[in-house]
């Protein structure tokens, strides 16, 4: 099975590419519609402004594309503003999300000592036995760039958490939905493991079909 | 808690790094993708490559350069070092940059920051700033560019004030008065700048051991701290310097994490 990536026309989809590369796992990079209904497994990274993101996959059909492919109930990783995206609205420009999961993205507290953006290692704290964080130690450090927070509102969909001035999930979804608001491709061997995670709970889904 | 990060500076000219480095035998360092894997493994948290050629052919062999680094190491890299266009930031965030740094060029043309942040997002956009101290100016400290050579009217907290409102995600501000001595950062500048902006602020020029990058971080309130020569020369490994921060108390990424 190949993975398909959202093509986020910015250097993040390379990266996550040349993860999976590294993972020895094949991929397409891709803006098709078409490509993306076909996708056994999509990951969605996002980056920038959200509504920027939102307005270019709009623009090119990419929009409805994913919502379809969801109701598909096929496996989906959402990275960064494509995680904050899922949510019903981001206070980023007040822009509409999909609205697939309930709950909003924040901005950051600016207080002395916090910083907006975060930028940095910061450690991740997850729900235990998550299969997406199989093989990776509790408190192992992921990558953030963000001054936007996920906050999902079901306590039942959140799956691990980060400590910035405010607990947020850090990590969120529901059944084959993952949304992870760190950057797997950018954090070291421990973001490389989650990605193999992914790509290997949707390949045992992908196989029982 | 969020780490205070180390950021290791490889200067690259025609696609070769240019500073001798004891590492093991087996490890090319004129070769910026080694070089960018061993310190990966290291521990460092960040790269940063400034290219310091000066001709167009040089640019094509960088954007080799950072292709050929983005696959093979997956912590974030900057690259700097003559970006003056939309085009050419594009360039380099596609070959695989996690965020491009822009020195001289954001202070000939401020608009150049708003546009690439707009562009690209504010995270991707880093200023360079070089600062010299001079009484004048109403911080004490006056703006510079072309490596110290060429003065600016900017006083260095209002240009940090303006990069930040035009969108700039992260500033590297970099003492010249301190660069190169080896005598430890410059704290009064970057403890102002960085207790002024909600931006990070990474301080640059002057580490000579663990104890400048500590202070610099507990007495000045740096979010993280540039080395180059430190670790190039082998005076200290990065495991050094994050075992001196752990004992600061300063939170810091394990390596191997």
């Amino acid at each position: 099975m190949r993975v398909t990536i959202i093509d986020s026309r910015s250097g993040n989809s390379r990266s996550v590419q040349l993860a999976l590369r590294a993972l020895d796992i094949p991929s397409i990079t891709t803006s098709k519609p078409s490509d993306i209904l076909r996708a056994g497994a999509l990951i969605f990274p996002g980056v920038g402004n959200i509504q920027s993101v939102k307005r270019q996959l709009e623009g090119e059909g990419l929009i409805a594309a994913l919502l379809d492919y969801i109701k598909r109930q096929r496996h989906l990783l959402a990275i960064c503003v494509g995680a904050q995206l899922l949510l019903e609205r981001s206070e980023e420009c007040n822009t509409k999300g999909l609205g697939i999961l309930k709950g909003l993205s924040r901005l950051f507290p600016s207080t002395p000592g916090y910083k907006v953006p975060q930028m940095g290692w910061n450690q991740v704290h997850y729900r235990a036995g998550s299969p997406l964080f199989a093989a990776i130690p509790q408190g192992s450090p992921f990558y953030f760039v963000h001054s936007y927070y996920t906050d999902p509102y079901r306590r039942s969909e959140h799956i691990a958490w980060c400590n910035y001035n405010v607990r947020f999930p850090a990590t969120f979804g529901k059944g084959e939905l993952f949304a992870v608001q760190f950057h797997p491709e950018r954090s070291g061997r421990h973001g490389l493991q989650l990605l193999n995670n992914f790509v290997r709970i949707a390949l045992r889904a992908y196989r029982r079909c | 808690m969020l780490s205070k990060r180390l950021i290791v500076c490889l200067d690259v000219r025609d696609g070769k790094t240019t500073k001798g480095i004891r590492f093991a035998d087996n490890i090319d360092v004129g070769d910026p993708v080694a070089m960018a894997k061993q310190y990966s493994l290291l521990g460092a948290d960040e790269l940063v490559f400034y290219d310091i050629t000066a001709s167009a052919e040089g640019r094509s062999i960088m954007l080799e350069t950072v292709r050929k680094v983005a696959e093979q190491i997956f912590i974030p890299f900057s690259v700097g070092g003559g970006i003056a266009t939309i085009e050419e930031m594009r360039a380099v965030l596609l070959s695989g940059a996690e965020k491009i740094s822009i020195n001289s060029q954001a202070v000939a043309d401020p608009s150049l920051i708003r546009k690439g942040a707009q562009h690209f997002g504010s995270q991707c956009i880093v200023i360079g700033m070089d600062v010299l101290r001079a009484a004048a100016m109403p911080s004490g400290y006056q703006v510079v560019t072309h490596g110290g050579r060429t003065p600016t009217k900017w006083d260095a907290l209002q240009w940090a004030g303006q990069v930040e409102q035009l969108g700039a995600g992260e500033i590297v501000l970099n003492s010249i008065d301190a660069d190169g001595t080896q005598k430890g950062y410059e704290l009064t500048v970057t403890k102002m700048i960085s207790e002024a902006l909600s931006i990070p602020v990474v301080a640059s020029g002057g580490a000579g051991n663990p104890a400048h990058i500590v202070e610099v971080f507990s007495a000045a309130h740096a979010d993280a701290a540039l080395i180059a020569s430190i670790v190039h020369y082998g005076s200290y490994s990065i495991a050094e310097i994050k075992q001196a921060m752990l004992q600061a108390g300063i939170s810091t990424r394990p390596i191997g994490a």
